[in-house]
């Protein structure tokens, strides 16, 4: 086994300075430009959120009035299908004085933002902004179900912004988190296969196959050669998220109060959204 | 030195040893029963024309590729790869990457062999500069010619001072004066005490190099010894030439000799030289000049493998720049 892995070592060494430091790296780096735009065409692994996957909101408001705003979501729905419109659920109201807030950080699961005080003075807490796409699909749904009720459809609709709770994560940045660690692993993958295949071609055509064969176990030379590539697949992994992170901070908007509110999976969530982007 | 497969053990006088093996591929029978023993710190030619089954028979005995049925033992070792730290291996058609520097490539081939990089470099060094390419240390091997990049590989097959090297057709391609070389390098290590075997379709190299020989011919061991047994299995030849054109004499030349331009050509008698020469002169021929020479190893060769093999082996052969 120590032999085995000395060998594997040796295998890997190579391969990994040998493609780390080629020219074809640049192409390597640029690669998954590819596949990501043909992921974005043909929508194959970023297919459009179900139902479960999408962010909700919670709604304080008496039964009546919820369906009023949840048949306008739904008419919404039917009218920009391709859109994935955000889920609703009905909160019982409460006399406590802080409700929106207090459901924000205690419910399973959990909601990305509040909406209380129904049609007639509509209020939105959450780790939102109000030109966020939840605000403005709430915005919608309110105009939509006071012009169908005859109340007009001019909305104003403060925004309380405030901080994500420990205990109640932004779901929408946990799903694109997790999409694109989805991403990660499919473009992962896809690479490995590529760049091992293309490597024992290169070798079975310039015969160096034969050196190596002759001079460790086949195992050794699998297991190098996959260490190589797995190697230098998270340096250009760490070369993308260096040009991300530095992206972001040289283009985002500094000093307003949704970047210092940002934390790790909101960076996570910026970056993936960026990288994945057609 | 021909024999079947037996369960006795392995002897220890030998580098290599190899019982039976046969090697298959789909429909065709590579190698067909093959059995030879090498002796340890000898220079050991496969001798047989292409596709005999030198190269198949060599990575049997390497473990690159498993034989279809026999066994072998190389260096002590039934599995060889376990040897592989103290055997170095020049393949026919050589493998080097071309975006590594020599002075790389020849480490790494050292390292895979069991060396320290640190040590294998150094190693790499030296060879290289004791080989005059140590201009070229540096340079990708894509950058050299094709007997410089020869050369390299050749150093990284010995730079981790191997005791059994086995090179599979080394002179090919070679120029002259690099064929010179490596014969050098093979002569030094065989003094040394290492053991080596080369394949080869050139009969002169095996015959200035070789003190055993095995000659292969459509997947069987045809012969398999010292080269002066192979060549004792020819009669010498008389090469004759006489002033007179007819005579008594001409009863002691055998009916089978031939003449070329005056010179008659034929197989000593088995009652040898002696009596051959009394004949001649008492029956007049007059002799100019009589000359009995032992058979080449080639005449062996034919002999032994036959004319059409005999043949193959001498096609011309591509010369590196």
């Amino acid at each position: 086994m120590k032999e085995l892995l000395r060998a594997a070592f040796v295998i890997a060494r190579r391969d990994f300075s040998a493609t780390v430091l080629s020219r074809t790296f640049l192409l390597f780096l640029l690669g998954p430009f590819f596949p990501v735009l043909m992921i974005a065409v043909f929508g194959a692994a970023t297919a459009p959120m179900s139902a479960t996957e999408r962010p909700t909101v919670g709604v304080i408001a008496p039964a009546a009035e919820f369906q009023q705003i949840d048949q306008a979501r739904n008419r919404l729905q039917d009218t920009f299908g391709a859109i994935s419109m955000i889920n609703l659920q009905r909160v019982e109201p409460s006399s406590e004085p802080q409700q929106a807030a207090h459901v924000l950080r205690s419910s399973k699961p959990a909601f990305i933002a509040v909406l209380d005080g129904g049609l007639a003075n509509p209020r939105l807490v959450g780790s939102v902004s109000a030109q966020s796409g939840t605000a403005k699909q709430i915005r919608l749904f309110i105009a939509e179900a006071r012009r169908s009720t005859g109340a007009g459809d001019a909305v104003h609709l403060p925004v309380l912004l405030t901080s994500p709770s420990p205990s109640a994560p932004n779901a929408g940045a946990q799903a694109l988190t997790a999409r694109g660690g989805q991403s990660l692993l499919f473009l992962l993958t896809i690479l490995l296969a590529g760049m091992l295949l293309s490597q024992l071609i290169e070798e079975k055509s310039n015969k160096v196959i034969e050196v190596l064969a002759a001079a460790v176990p086949v195992d050794a030379i699998f297991l190098g050669k996959l260490l190589a590539m797995l190697a230098a697949s998270l340096t250009g992994i760490a070369i993308w998220a260096g040009v991300a992170a530095a992206a972001v901070a040289a283009f985002a908007p500094t000093g307003s109060a949704r970047c210092r509110r940002l934390r790790w999976d909101g960076r996570c969530s910026s970056f993936w959204a960026w990288s994945i982007s057609p | 030195m021909l024999r079947q497969a037996s369960p006795q053990s392995w002897t220890s006088e030998y580098a290599v040893e190899a019982r039976n093996l046969v090697k298959d591929f789909a429909e065709k029978r590579a190698v067909d029963g093959l059995s030879l023993e090498v002796p340890k710190g000898s220079i050991f030619g496969l001798l047989g024309p292409n596709g005999a089954g030198k190269t198949t028979t060599l990575r049997m005995l390497l473990g690159i590729i498993e034989p279809s049925s026999g066994e072998r033992c190389v260096l002590g070792h039934t599995r060889p790869i376990e040897a592989a730290h103290q055997i170095g291996y020049l393949p026919e058609e050589r493998g080097l990457y071309p975006s590594m520097n020599a002075r790389e490539g020849i480490a790494f081939m050292g390292a895979l062999r069991g060396m320290h990089l640190s040590a294998a470099r150094r190693g790499a060094d030296q060879l290289l500069e004791e080989n005059g390419l140590g201009d070229w240390a540096k340079k990708p091997i894509r950058n050299l010619s094709k007997g410089m990049a020869q050369t390299v590989q050749l150093l990284g097959t010995l730079v981790h001072d191997p005791r059994l090297i086995i090179l599979d057709e080394p002179f090919s391609g070679l120029d002259p004066f690099n064929q010179g070389k490596l014969e050098r390098v093979i002569r030094g290590r065989a003094a040394d005490g290492v053991t080596v075997i080369f394949s080869t379709h050139v009969i002169a190299h095996a015959e200035r190099l070789c003190e055993q020989i095995a000659i292969i011919a459509a997947g069987k061991v045809a012969f398999n010894g010292r080269v002066d047994e192979a060549r004792a299995k020819l009669r010498p030849i008389v090469r004759l030439r006489t002033r007179e054109t007819n005579g008594p004499w001409r009863s002691a030349i055998p009916s089978d000799a031939r003449n070329e331009g005056g010179e008659w050509i034929f197989e000593l008698p088995e009652t040898g030289p002696e009596p051959l020469l009394k004949a001649l002169i008492d029956g007049g021929a007059g002799i100019e000049t009589l000359a009995i020479e032992r058979p080449g190893l080639h005449e062996a060769f034919v002999a032994i493998a036959g004319a059409a093999a005999a043949r193959a082996m001498d096609e011309p052969e591509e010369i590196a720049p």
